[in-house]
């Protein structure tokens, strides 16, 4: 139970160190805040527009007070302020949001899914023919970078062969609302998830596959395996309950490591969410914007960390026997 | 008996691939690295042009340019050759880096005390932020310049070695020269940097190639995203470029996808030294830290 507790422990401290830098930076850095908070520099801002952003954003006041309107802001969920979309980041997110978890949510279900069958195919005959050429080919597909992935499926499927539409989620004048609005967006969806699964299989399969294949030597699989056990029912019913922990318990990280991936993804297939956001706030210099994002995705990371701990604290039989036994 | 020992060794593999797929792993992998290294010393010998002579701009690839062209007329193939430098530069620079912060780190955590605490601390909460999210905030307010880069980089990119040293280092502090070294009375830094530091040497080698691979596709990642330095080009940056200025539309496709595969085919060859690293270090203490 302990080990649950110290890691939500972990995770909570690690998304208040994310909003604890994000309010360092801008102060710290050897730039002028004010060109870091709003994104503008010298040639754009005259002399009064200077003084009045320094006072808006409250640069006159005490470092404690700035850090508790900093607060105020992120837990009340403004999250800051973009001066170049002229809007609250956390509405820019709102909006940008939904896309980004259509392309994001189906590709971790694939993708884990996609580990999981794989990676226990090839642990039960380890060094077999299946688990060298998916072993190989996971290694291969390891070192594809994203956008390298990204793009030849855009040149390959939607430029070359026609079949996939390329750019944003849906084709121009389709009615989202309608079935046809509704194939529309699937066909637009096909080639982010397939890219961002992709890029994030290979890594769970090879932790997956190695886990499972350290859990085939004890013994009972050997038991199971003399009462006639075998196949699938021996890898999904017997293995996996033993090995998924550690595999459940990075979800949290995981989806860290999909939206960041997302950012790359968007940006290639120009869908407009929120990675897009990150993507044009680091051409735009938008620093707010950058900061809110960060600021949701660690959040979204700590939710999902609390989330997967207590499904793993119920899951877990030696804390739910004891707790029947009492 | 012998043939026990040798089952036994073998079973406890936990890559697959025999002794000679890990040696022509490593043939494959250091011929790759090698050429990489050349076309980063002396690029001139491997550019068909000089990497200031101009064409026609967008070129389709063909045999005088084998990429094609880019929008100012330059070749591709060329300014490939030319950013291998700064990329392995970038990348093996930021690696060494993180490193050094993981070596110290997970040295530290198995120190034991307040200082074991806070390293274990520190791993386990940079172990829980969002890596490339959190490089490209930062890289993104540090600015491009190539120290920049590299200190993001490796400020974020040292947990997983941490996590392998702390993991050795618990095992080395089991061991009775340790024990006779503490009962001796011997100061424990001088313990940790004398005689448990060189027993982490092969973990330390092994976390090296992938870390490099793996800065090196961070660095891509940043560039494409527009935070690279376009005063000294990497492969990342030429992304960037070939995505910005239209590829897409004038079917550049060598420009687009050459430098990815340049990026693909070095961590390949990293990723094949580590292979044959792992198959030794397996071979030989018959466990793994990597994970």
């Amino acid at each position: 139970m302990s080990k649950y507790i110290r890691h939500i422990l972990i995770a909570l401290t690690a998304f208040l160190a994310i909003i604890i830098v994000n309010f360092a930076l801008p102060r710290m850095l050897p730039g002028d805040p004010v060109f870091l908070l709003t994104g503008f520099d010298a040639e754009v801002l005259s002399r009064e527009l200077y003084d009045s952003y320094y006072t808006a954003l409250g640069l006159d006041k005490p470092l404690a007070e700035q850090f508790g309107d900093y607060l105020a802001d992120v837990f009340g969920g403004g999250l800051g302020f973009s001066y170049r979309h002229n809007a609250d980041v956390a509405s820019l997110i709102a909006d940008s949001l939904p896309a980004t978890l259509q392309i994001v949510l189906p590709a971790i279900v694939i993708s884990t899914l996609l580990a999981m069958w794989t990676g226990l195919t090839a642990a039960r005959r380890p060094r077999g023919i299946a688990d060298t050429a998916m072993t190989a080919s996971a290694a291969l597909l390891g070192a594809v970078p994203t956008f390298l992935a990204g793009m030849i499926m855009v040149v390959f499927f939607s430029f070359t062969l026609g079949w996939l539409p390329y750019g944003n989620l849906n084709s121009p004048g389709v009615d989202p609302g309608t079935i046809e609005g509704f194939f529309d967006r699937i066909a637009h969806l096909i080639l982010p998830i397939a890219t961002l699964t992709l890029a994030t299989t290979p890594s769970k399969y090879m932790m997956i596959r190695s886990n499972a294949e350290k859990a085939s030597e004890e013994k009972y699989v050997l038991y199971a395996r003399s009462k006639g056990v075998d196949g699938n029912r021996l890898s999904f019913r017997h293995i996996f309950p033993n090995v998924g922990q550690p595999f459940l318990a990075m979800t949290g990280l995981n989806l860290g490591a999909m939206l960041g991936g997302s950012v790359v993804v968007e940006t290639i297939f120009s869908v407009n969410g929120m990675g897009m956001l990150v993507s044009q706030a680091v051409g735009d210099l938008d620093y707010p914007t950058l900061q809110g994002c960060l600021t949701v995705i660690s959040a979204f990371i700590l939710g999902v960390t609390v989330l997967t701990d207590i499904v793993l604290i119920l899951a877990d039989p030696e804390i739910r026997r004891k707790s029947h036994a009492r | 008996m012998r043939a026990d020992l040798r089952l036994k060794k073998q079973k406890r593999l936990r890559i697959p691939g025999g002794k000679g797929a890990a040696t022509a792993a490593l043939a494959m992998g250091c011929v790759m690295l090698a050429v990489f290294l050349l076309a980063a010393c002396a690029p001139s010998a491997f550019a068909p042009y000089s990497p200031t002579q101009t064409f026609d701009p967008w070129l389709p690839s063909s045999s005088e340019h084998v990429f094609g062209t880019d929008d100012t007329g330059a070749d591709v193939f060329t300014s490939l050759v030319y950013a291998t430098g700064r990329t392995l530069l970038t990348g093996v620079a930021s690696a060494a880096l993180a490193l050094a912060l993981g070596v110290l780190a997970g040295l530290a955590a198995g120190y034991g005390g307040v200082v074991g605490a806070v390293a274990n601390a520190v791993i386990d909460i940079f172990a829980m932020i969002p890596k490339l999210p959190a490089t490209i905030v930062v890289a993104a307010f540090a600015g491009g310049g190539i120290a920049q880069t590299v200190t993001v980089i490796a400020v974020f990119g040292w947990v997983t070695t941490a996590r392998a040293v702390r993991a050795k280092v618990a095992h080395l502090n089991g061991r009775p020269f340790v024990d006779a070294l503490t009962a001796a009375g011997y100061p424990k830094a001088g313990i940790a940097f004398k005689h448990i530091l060189p027993n982490t040497l092969e973990v330390i080698l092994t976390r090296f190639v992938t870390t490099v691979a793996g800065c090196i596709m961070t660095e891509a990642t940043l560039s494409f995203l527009g935070l690279g330095d376009i005063s000294s080009p990497t492969w990342g940056t030429m992304i960037n470029l070939a995505y910005r200025r239209g590829g897409f539309a004038m079917d550049a496709y060598g420009w687009l996808l050459a430098p990815g595969a340049a990026i693909m085919l070095l961590a390949l060859a990293f990723w094949c030294v580590w292979y044959f690293a792992e198959h030794r270090s397996r071979d030989v203490s018959g466990r793994s830290y990597a994970d």
